[in-house]
């Protein structure tokens, strides 16, 4: 039913080929995109976080740790 | 209260669930990928579409995951307006980018079958002009979103311009059916079974799984930043009251 893979696309390479590439940059576009999001949210979320902690410790008077892991 | 999945709607096991299906369905999409890829170049070309027939299987799932990501989007947007659900909010407005590019590419690679098969890159088709107005709803959606700085109003007047847009998906569906149109009918969702080829119509089917997962992974990676967003905006506001 399958035979080897055929990648002439001739006479419509000129069709077939940029049809491919597109999705594939699209898809490329898609997951860079959703990862550059959630990372930039997810360190900003940590930064506050750390910044909250340690305005608490400085309001109760304790020593402010180091907030490095 | 809520019929989706109800263990999901608490952010954190939402969060903790996310963070392993996530690369679980991307590693799934990849591997049908390669195989749905491999049998589409692998199969004959078509008698009368030639080497294009394999532009089907980049296409066909593109159109499918369109209408899929739109009803996702709506079904969010119903969670969230009734329920007032935040993580339903996140989940409509993660959907929104994924289902637009979806959209493009069922209408760009169209475009490119379309050409060399009926002459034309573009025909005001019922079914293609059905698709661009399903675009516009998505790019309407987001936009209405971006212009509202109130997250509230901002969710409220989202998901009412989403839930209208439902209305368009069966148009979509049926536009083949009610109307002439230069576009094929349904040839594989069929009360009488598929009508294509089986060489055909294996790898469209894992290309369209591969869709899918695609999805599934990227939606789950959005809706992470979403909430990392949200709560990111709680703890300025609270700095800044502080």
């Amino acid at each position: 039913m399958f035979g080897m893979l055929d990648l002439d696309a001739s006479p419509y390479g000129a069709f077939v080929w940029p049809a491919f590439a597109i999705t594939a940059l699209v898809f490329a576009g898609m997951v860079a995109g959703a990862l550059a999001h959630a990372r930039h949210w997810r360190s900003r979320t940590e930064s506050l976080r750390k910044t909250a902690e340690a305005a608490e410790a400085a309001r109760r008077g304790a020593p402010v740790q180091d907030a490095a892991p | 209260m809520i019929p989706a999945p109800a263990f999901l709607s608490n952010p954190e096991r939402f969060m903790a669930f996310s963070r392993w299906a996530a690369p679980m369905f991307g590693a799934i999409a990849v591997v049908l990928a390669i195989a749905g890829l491999w049998l589409g170049f692998a199969a004959p070309e078509d008698y009368q579409q030639g080497d294009t027939v394999r532009i089907m299987f980049i296409h066909v799932p593109a159109a499918w995951m369109s209408m899929f990501v739109y009803a996702c989007l709506g079904t969010a947007s119903f969670l969230s307006l009734v329920f007032r659900h935040a993580l339903a909010d996140a989940a409509a407005q993660a959907a929104a980018p994924l289902g637009a590019a979806f959209t493009a590419l069922a209408l760009i690679t169209g475009s490119l079958w379309g050409r060399p098969m009926w002459g034309a890159w573009w025909v005001w088709d019922a079914r293609m002009t059905s698709v661009l107005v399903l675009f516009l709803f998505y790019v309407a959606y987001m936009a209405l979103r971006a212009a509202l700085d109130d997250e509230a109003k901002a969710a409220r007047a989202g998901a009412i311009l989403a839930l209208v847009g439902v209305v368009n998906l069966p148009i979509v569906k049926f536009s083949v059916d009610w109307w002439n149109s230069l576009h094929q009918g349904a040839s594989v969702f069929r009360a009488d079974g598929p009508t294509v080829a089986e060489v055909f119509l294996y790898p469209l089917l894992l290309m369209a799984l591969a869709y899918m997962s695609a999805f599934g992974s990227l939606w789950l990676v959005r809706i992470r930043g979403e909430v990392w967003r949200r709560r990111a905006e709680a703890l300025a506001l609270r700095a800044a009251r502080a």
